[in-house]
């Protein structure tokens, strides 16, 4: 990095202002729920065919709700090489020599699975991101903890924690840069460049003892003025917009659900196993009838 | 001033700065090789120490969350895609504030060994346990994770503890021992 | 007389060409500015109208994006500019931004002025007497100051604190980016007082600044407006016989407003004295003006 002129500015604060579509209208409750328990049973699920028929659901989803699917697999592009090599990895690492990596087809399998599960991901939690407002993740991540309310859990809290860190970031940006630049015009960005690596890593406190100090004491003045406004724990505030619960939630919910659970239960009726002996029955008898 | 409410904007507040780390060059300092030693994992220990080991929780929540989420829609590199899945990028995060509190509380009579320890014990929570589950997916030879693990990992926790000491050490005023700065006296 | 500063048709703009943005808006566009050595020069204009972002071009943290920028004899615009180059050049030329006590990070003070000169290798006692030079140039003195710890100042010692880690790398071009901000009137003016002893040196000053007063102290100023050079002048010829300060959305110093309306009203200042800044003198003028 030669210059400043791009410092951190790459990257869109991803939550969209507004989002549209039916998708969109959901309570934040549901979808946060939605992008826990999918993220948490896609991750677990060991079945391709599982994993494909999840995904195939989502780009339908994604469709009717009017995200379209190229836009919610763009950031595949560039990193589809990246995740060939991946997966190529991944087959290394589970056979002994590379030329049997390749070749034996037990390890096809794995491979594929491996790679379906992040592309699936990816789009789950693209979906996800991309139906969600900044402050919806605040209240939704209240909503969903609230039922635990009663054993004690604060879920109020938690959303006012979301809602604070999403006011941080843009101020911590131009904090950060604004520290690096005068430390630079004083020579900081010499010290990266020492042979001593422990100088290298001295030369990242100029920047961030102060940029840490900084976010502290904001953090405190922020505290102090909420305390003096009247800020007490345990009391219901109030809000500019109202999520009731309506109906597409409970619809959209049960289909989620449904999805998932049919992926889980492809698992457990080794549907990949069936779809490789029906494909290898099918490819044999076309080569007897072909002979 | 209320404690709680304290504990809750400081905890948000460096989750924030979390995020912004991995935004910015400042998450990253280099290293040999064109590898980087990572720092977004500072504000988790940092955190855990000054607010204790829930703060750390959150805070490591945060940060593995925003690595999840960045994966999934603006992967940077190739091993990026891997972090989608949340065994990698959030559930060991998870264990870097408990971790490094931990380590800070045994010691916390002698301040400045403890900040230094509970800097690489964070650090190393993160490496160890974001190897390891990569390592448990297989998409990783192990023998390649434990090189890693040592020839950025150590270098890592070593950078991760001086800032934890700097930062740590000037909010609370813990004098490092010197008194005086290093220039000499002159009439 | 050599120029240190020339600027031809100077451009900025954040952000890179992409197809959705394919003229990304110009912060900077078409700046002509000559500077001269150990000149005291005013950058005044609203905010957001380029102010920082030329200081920050100077100061060689931003690159330009078309034009030429030669500074010292370097052309910042090259694009073929190397690293060893920019940082040869950030010695020389050196900047303190806004709110500079923000960034100290070191426990002592005398730590902190060290840090820059110490980045280019002075130690021993060669650095001690550089910190000293620098911290009684902002009066503080060296041996009261040199061992309190930086928390424990007031802000106005910090500001100077943090200026004198910008003066102990000795630049031959110093840049301030609205260095008497949020100071108490007392403190500014002896701010200003250094900056002139500064400019006696023969160190070229530019500073930008919002306090129309201030700017009657140097010997030129240079009026932005929303990315453009309007004018570059003495203050007396812009702010009492121009209407250019108003164009920019500036308002002149109050003895210049004086003059203005008093001319307006058919009071003729003799044309053979120069109306002076100082209310007194300006008071002197009227009156030999009405006799």
């Amino acid at each position: 990095m030669r210059d400043f002129g791009s410092f951190g500015g790459g990257f869109d604060l991803f939550r969209r202002q507004a989002s549209s579509g039916s998708l969109g209208q959901l309570h934040p409750g549901v979808k946060a729920a939605g992008l826990i328990v999918g993220v948490g049973t896609i991750s677990l699920i060991n079945s391709a065919s599982g994993l494909l028929f999840i995904l195939c659901c989502l780009l339908v989803a994604a469709g009717s709700t009017g995200l379209s699917a190229p836009r919610l697999l763009r950031p595949l592009l560039p990193v589809t090489p990246f995740l060939v090599l991946v997966v190529l990895l991944h087959g290394l690492t589970r056979s002994s020599s590379p030329g049997e990596a390749l070749l034996s087809r037990g390890d096809i399998l794995p491979m594929l699975i491996m790679s379906l599960r992040i592309i699936t991901l990816m789009g789950w939690i693209g979906l996800s991101s991309a139906a969600v407002t900044t402050p919806e993740v605040s209240y939704g991540i209240e909503a969903l903890f609230s039922p635990l309310e009663r054993f004690g859990f604060p879920a109020g809290e938690l959303g006012l924690i979301a809602t604070v860190t999403f006011r941080f970031i843009p101020f911590l940006r131009e904090e950060s840069e604004r520290l690096a630049k005068a430390q630079t015009a004083r020579g900081g960005s010499l010290g990266f460049r020492s042979a001593n690596p422990f100088r290298r890593m001295k030369a990242a406190l100029p920047t961030m003892v102060p940029l840490f100090i900084g976010t502290l004491r904001r953090a405190e003045v922020l505290a102090e003025s909420m305390h003096l406004r009247g800020y007490r724990e345990k009391q219901s505030r109030i809000r500019l917009h109202r999520y009731p619960v309506k109906l597409q939630d409970l619809l959209w919910s049960a289909a989620g659900a449904a999805v998932l659970a049919a992926a889980v239960c492809m698992q457990y009726a080794d549907t990949d196993a069936r779809l490789v002996r029906e494909l290898i029955n099918s490819i044999s008898s076309f080569r007897g009838v072909a002979v | 001033m209320s404690t709680r409410i304290r504990f809750l904007v400081i905890t948000g507040a460096l989750g924030a700065l979390s995020i912004v780390l991995s935004l910015t060059p400042l998450g990253f300092i280099p290293w040999v090789g064109g590898a980087s030693l990572t720092t977004m994992h500072i504000p988790v220990i940092v955190g855990a120490v000054i607010e204790g080991p829930v703060a750390g929780v959150i805070i490591g929540g945060i940060f593995g969350l925003f690595g999840m989420i960045r994966a999934a829609i603006a992967p940077q590199g190739p091993l990026d895609p891997l972090f989608v899945n949340p065994l990698v990028s959030l559930l060991p995060r998870l264990l870097i504030g408990p971790a490094a509190w931990a380590v800070w509380k045994l010691l916390k009579r002698f301040p400045v060994p403890a900040l230094i320890l509970a800097g690489i014990a964070g650090s190393l929570v993160n490496t160890v346990l974001v190897l390891s589950a990569l390592g448990l997916l297989e998409a990783l030879p192990w023998k390649l994770i434990a090189g890693v693990a040592v020839a950025n990992g150590l270098p890592e926790a070593v950078a991760a503890a001086l800032i934890t000491l700097a930062v740590v050490a000037a909010w609370k005023r813990i004098d490092t021992g010197k008194g005086r700065s290093s220039l000499e006296d002159l009439e | 007389m050599n120029p240190v500063i020339s600027l031809r048709g100077l451009e900025y703009s954040y952000g890179k060409p992409d197809k959705h943005l394919p003229e990304p808006p110009k912060v900077l566009a078409g700046i002509d500015l000559q500077v001269d050595g150990a000149e005291l020069l005013a950058i005044i204009g609203a905010t957001g109208s380029g102010k920082t972002t030329l200081l920050q071009i100077l100061a060689g943290l931003l690159l330009p994006k078309k034009g030429e920028a030669r500074i010292l004899d370097l052309d910042l615009a090259n694009p073929k500019i190397r690293e060893k180059e920019l940082d040869a050049h950030r010695r020389r030329t050196v900047i303190a931004l806004q709110r500079p006590e923000e960034m100290l990070f070191r426990t002592y003070v005398g730590d902190d002025v060290a840090y820059g000169p110490a980045n280019y290798g002075i130690s021993g006692r060669a650095l001690a007497l550089r910190v000293k030079e620098a911290m009684e140039a902002m009066g503080l003195s060296y041996t009261l100051f040199k061992d309190r710890r930086t928390d424990s100042l007031s802000g106005g010692e910090m500001r100077k604190a943090a200026l004198a880690g910008v003066l102990a790398l000795k630049p031959e071009i110093l840049l301030l980016d609205e260095p008497s901000a949020g100071l108490d009137p007392p403190s500014a003016e002896e701010l200003f007082r250094r900056i002139q002893d500064l400019r006696e040196q023969g160190v070229t000053v530019l500073f930008s600044t919002h306090d129309m007063e201030q700017v009657m102290l140097a010997d030129r100023a240079a009026v932005f407006h929303e990315g453009r050079l309007l004018a570059v002048d003495t203050p007396e010829q812009l702010f009492f016989y121009s209407q250019i300060p108003e164009q920019a959305g500036l308002l002149p110093p109050e003895a210049a407003r004086i003059y203005r309306q008093l001319k307006n009203l058919g009071v003729d200042m003799p044309l053979n004295k120069t109306p002076s800044w100082d209310p007194e003198s300006l008071a002197n003028s009227i009156v030999e003006a009405l006799t």
